[in-house]
């Protein structure tokens, strides 16, 4: 019973770890939708309520520079599968806004993946 | 008289009790995992063009403000929006046939993006995202 008690620590820590490191610790407002499917990519662009940009939680300048760490990022990447984008997106923000992260996803040769919460119907 | 007295107990760890703690809040952390992962919309086709010139003629059109939905310039109910686009596309053959071009107004919120991206998908249309003609609300057909 003493070692099932430190195994079971030992999980606990290792989930206190892991989700510390999460990648999208960034908090946004998502669009709801009914069920899709999840996607696995690593890859995640987020846009804050503030339109601000961010790369795998790195603020970004601009457009045009996410465009660039994009391409970098997908240059040996072969299937569509490979090539998909995260894209979380406040709901509220305007298509101005937003409009030049779908041209620099999709110049970069990256699959827009739409993040969203799941809408009940 | 002298009192003699009880040696204290020896300290004692609920051992059983903390693991069954422990396995509680595994369970806690597992679950929430699970949760955390959200669903995502993919674009199958992304493609973003200033050119949505060829097979014109076949080709669906859709253009989207805060307000109004507009199908082939006509004005549609934006819960028929599905329907709509399934209606039109029943007939074609090929991908190329399947093209739908959707023009948003500079004033599009991103929910509404996403709602009639869904849509389409549903419908079973591949999505060209046109930068034709952003900031420009769809007009009322006459």
């Amino acid at each position: 019973m003493v070692s099932l008690a430190d195994i079971a620590f030992l999980i606990i820590f290792f989930f206190l770890l892991t989700s510390t490191f999460m990648r999208d610790r960034l908090v946004v407002a998502l669009p709801k939708l009914p069920r899709t499917k999840q996607t696995e990519t690593p890859i995640s662009v987020a846009m804050d309520k503030g339109a601000k940009l961010f790369l795998n939680g790195q603020e970004m300048p601009s457009a045009e520079s996410l465009g660039m760490e994009l391409k970098a990022l997908l240059v040996d990447k072969k299937t569509p599968k490979d090539c998909e984008v995260r894209f979380r997106c406040d709901k509220d923000l305007k298509y101005k806004d937003y409009q030049k992260v779908y041209q620099a996803i999709g110049d970069a040769g990256g699959i827009i993946a739409i993040v969203h919460e799941t809408r009940t119907p | 008289m002298k009192v003699k007295r009880r040696p204290p107990p020896a300290p004692h760890i609920p051992f059983i009790s903390l693991a069954d703690i422990a396995w509680q809040i595994i369970i806690f952390f597992l679950v929430a995992a699970t949760f955390a992962q959200n669903d995502s919309l993919n674009l199958d086709s992304p493609s973003s063009t200033n050119d949505p010139s060829p097979s014109q003629s076949k080709t669906i059109t859709v253009q989207a403000s805060a307000q109004v939905v507009t199908v082939n310039g006509e004005i549609v109910d934006f819960n028929a929006l599905q329907d709509r686009i399934k209606a039109l596309l029943s007939t074609t053959k090929k991908d190329s046939e399947r093209l739908v071009v959707l023009t948003a107004a500079d004033d599009v919120p991103f929910q509404r993006d996403a709602d009639i991206l869904y849509a389409i998908q549903k419908a079973g249309g591949i999505i060209v995202m046109s930068e034709e003609g952003s900031g420009e609300n769809p007009k009322e057909a006459n």
